[in-house]
């Protein structure tokens, strides 16, 4: 506990003396964090607009026009007993006929001349969220075509597929700019370190000498890396506060689009900078330290 | 409290071949010779900063050959050193270095006051206990790295060449510091080629030539 103290006392007198290529390295940490947690809450709000987007999406299915009312009710059970759908809706003759109606707005009056109603009735089946992968979603849009009293099944496989490829290059874009960023806070801090390191090489061969363990001397190093990650995480939390606070008050008039994708943070993120920071820098002065040898 | 069996150490030439010698509990002894015979190397020896390659050395108990990195240091705890060169932190003051020996041995930080400001009063630099090593002569900071070495009472105590950037006064008085220590007790070793150091002292100084024991002189 004794040797904790003094080596958070070291640490931070340390710290002190090189105040100015600490407090550049806990900057360069800070913006690291800043870009890799922007990026972070963009995908989380692109993320949520998709989820809602992809409430939205249906699979229609086109009875038979001369399809009972029994079989209906048939279709209708299977449809709920199907584990993979999670709505269905069922969309009577009639009732197509009115949504036409609303639609064509002024138009309509072209459908007075029909002598008859031509559109089927259909079911509008929601699909669980992760279920909407563009082959499931084909695979089970033909398994419906099968069934008896179905005429047709539509889909907007092209909408899909789309959504699809944008969800797997955020993805894809998270994984590997928050691999590189967090790689890039690990040089930063292993670089100042290192610096710090071969300064004291002095100080550090006379500890050894009178008798300092590793620890002892690899601590004060390891506790600078972490304040340095501790600062530079914080710094990159309130940027990303103060950007969000100021896009929120005066960038939605300017660029009401940014709504779409900058709506919230995660409270968590707030936490998980500083914290992300001081876990990179610690690696990283646990690099620069490395082995030492009496 | 040190004895050397048959020790042999070799860089790129011969440094020191099949040294044997002890020092008792307790004694104050010298090693002297011509600059480069391995004074200094045998001090490193014993202080585990090298290993030898052949023989055996024992220091206070501890089988110097048998010793795995991790231990070194425990040691390293019971044998103080006054290096030739000083080895002092300049960004720390007299009393931080001096208080970085018992740091090391996690003391309480009032002992380690008290014990630091005794020992400082003990070589006569109470008045320098905030004053920066560069700012203090050469004879104050050997006495700083002597107080240094004797405050966590170590069982040995060594000194390589401690006057040799010292006039005679300074001289004396480093001296006399290392007959106060041996009076407490601590076993001390002093490698020196300065012959005044011993002579008339009544002490025992071993020889060194071409690498070997040239012939021990008792007091």
């Amino acid at each position: 506990m004794r040797v904790l103290f003094y080596s958070i006392q070291s640490a931070l007198k340390n710290l002190w003396a090189e105040k100015w290529i600490n407090l550049l390295t806990a900057f360069s940490v800070g913006i690291g964090l800043l870009i890799l947690s922007t990026f972070i809450t963009v995908t989380f709000n692109m993320d949520s607009v998709l989820k809602r987007w992809a409430r939205s999406f249906g699979i229609v299915v086109y009875l038979d026009d001369d399809i009972s009312a029994e079989a209906t009710d048939t279709v209708r059970e299977l449809f709920k007993q199907d584990a993979d759908v999670l709505e269905v809706n069922y969309i009577s003759e009639d009732e197509a006929l009115r949504e036409l109606r609303l639609i064509l707005g002024s138009e309509a009056s072209i459908l007075d001349d029909l002598e008859r109603n031509p559109l089927p009735s259909s079911f509008e089946l929601k699909l669980k969220r992760d279920l909407l992968i563009p082959s499931y979603v084909k695979k089970k849009a033909e398994e419906i075509e099968e069934m008896s009293g179905i005429s047709q099944v539509q889909y907007g496989e092209k909408w899909l597929a789309s959504l699809n490829t944008v969800t797997r290059i955020m993805k894809a874009s998270s994984i590997f700019l928050g691999g590189a960023i967090l790689i890039a806070i690990i040089f930063i801090t292993y670089n100042t370190i290192k610096i710090f390191f071969y300064r004291r090489k002095e100080e550090i061969e006379t500890l050894k000498l009178l008798g300092a363990t590793k620890s002892f001397i690899r601590l004060p190093f390891l506790l600078e890396g972490l304040i340095i990650g501790i600062v530079g995480g914080t710094i990159g939390s309130l940027a990303l506060f103060g950007i969000h606070s100021v896009l929120v008050a005066k960038g939605l008039d300017f660029i009401p689009s940014v709504r779409a994708i900058i709506v919230s943070i995660p409270d968590e993120i707030f936490l998980s900078v500083p914290v992300a920071g001081a876990l990179m820098s610690f690696i990283g002065s646990f690099i620069a330290v490395g082995k030492i040898r009496y | 409290m040190i004895q050397f069996i048959d020790v042999s150490k070799f860089y790129e030439d011969v440094v020191l071949k099949d040294i044997s010698f002890s020092i008792n509990k307790g004694e104050l002894a010298f090693i002297t010779g011509p600059s480069g015979v391995g004074k200094t190397t045998l001090l490193k020896l014993i202080y585990a900063e090298t290993i030898p390659d052949e023989g055996n050395i024992t220091v206070a108990g501890w089988e110097i050959r048998d010793l795995k990195q991790r231990t070194i240091p425990y040691l390293r705890r019971h044998v103080g050193v006054v290096f030739q060169d000083f080895r002092l932190l300049h960004n720390k003051t007299v009393f931080d270095n001096v208080a970085l020996a018992l740091r090391i041995h996690n003391m309480h930080p009032k002992e380690i006051k008290e014990d630091v400001n005794e020992v400082l009063k003990d070589v006569k630099l109470k008045h320098k206990t905030n004053a920066f090593p560069q700012h203090l002569s050469g004879g104050e900071q050997q006495r700083v790295v002597i107080a240094r070495a004797m405050v966590s009472r170590p069982t040995v105590l060594l000194a390589d060449e401690p006057t040799g950037n010292l006039d005679s006064a300074n001289s004396e008085i480093v001296m006399n510091l290392f007959k106060e220590i041996n009076a407490r007790g601590t076993t001390v070793l002093i490698a020196t080629h300065n012959e005044s150091l011993f002579h008339h002292t009544g002490r025992r100084v071993i020889y060194l030539k071409d690498t070997a024991i040239e012939r021990e002189v008792s007091g």
